[in-house]
């Protein structure tokens, strides 16, 4: 199974809690580099920081598309005149 | 201004960390106004957090104290920071405008690119550190064996020391060296002239000078 097919196979709900869970993790690197502010941690929240909270809102945009897309061909599928 | 940003940064961070912990904990319907505090706890407050963590981060690269978090910089920031130290960087260091950034006020690249190449230097000298042998050098061994990449460029001196001014240019010794200081064939920051910015990093009868 390709990972488009994955993608759009997969529920939406645990699509947004990964995004929550690399969102939590992210946002815990960001705020490690403010209390520790050696080179290293101010670095890698610069980057894989970054990397991670893109990924994380990626996710969240990807599942909230995905729930429009269900949801439109759900309407569409049913007979006109019904609600 | 770094410590506004900071607050802000973890102020972001924590109310974003709330939304998110509340939706894993009650895992509600995804509703339109789930998806709106999603949109709160997954784009618009990460976003202020990082990008606020991203100019406090580079706001603190150019502190003085942050040049001397590495250890093999110690000499080199207690000197800056010894009241009673006559060297060049001391000097430099007392400055009550920039003396809290004087490593990066003296040593960032002049010009447009300045800032980036700075940075750029920075995270090269973070490789060397971590992986290029630094971190396991002696201090001692570190002062004699690490030197600059390239020249020292006067221009940085030139920032704030013009060369066009009447008080440089009263200086006999500046007038007859010109052309040497504007090509970096002599360096502001020698023993003939204004002395090492670091003297304890050279032999010591070179120091003296």
């Amino acid at each position: 199974m390709s990972f488009w097919t994955t993608l759009l196979h997969g529920s939406v709900p645990r699509l947004t809690r990964i995004a929550a869970f690399l969102a939590l993790l992210g946002l815990a690197v960001i705020a490690f580099s403010i209390v520790v502010p050696r080179p290293l941690s101010v670095i890698f929240a610069m980057s894989i920081g970054h990397v991670i909270g893109g990924a994380a809102f990626t996710c969240y945009l990807v599942a909230v598309l995905l729930d429009a897309y269900r949801s439109s061909s759900v309407t569409k599928g049913r007979p006109e005149g019904e609600p | 201004m770094a410590h506004a940003l900071d607050v802000m940064s973890l102020l972001s961070a924590a109310v974003a960390a709330t939304i998110l912990i509340v939706y894993l904990k009650k895992r509600p319907r995804l509703s339109f106004g789930t998806k709106l505090w999603l949109l709160l706890g997954l784009g618009l407050l990460p976003a202020i957090a990082a990008a606020s963590s991203t100019v406090a981060g580079m706001e603190r690269t150019t502190e003085r104290k942050f040049c001397g978090s590495c250890h093999v910089m110690a000499a080199h920031y207690d000197d800056a920071a010894d009241t009673a130290s006559q060297s060049l960087a001391a000097r430099h260091s007392r400055n009550p405008f920039f003396g809290e950034r004087s490593c990066y006020v003296c040593h960032a690249d002049y010009g447009m690119y300045g800032y980036a190449m700075t940075k750029a230097g920075g995270l090269r000298h973070v490789y060397e550190y971590y992986l290029g042998g630094y971190r396991h050098m002696s201090l001692d061994e570190f002062k004699h064996v690490v030197h600059l990449r390239k020249p020292y460029d006067n221009t940085n001196c030139r920032q704030c020391h013009t060369t066009t001014l009447h008080d440089w240019r009263r200086v006999p010794d500046h007038v007859s060296l010109k052309a040497e200081v504007e090509s970096n064939r002599v360096s502001c920051a020698s023993a003939g002239c204004h002395g090492f910015a670091h003297p304890f990093t050279k032999p010591p009868a070179q120091a003296l000078q």
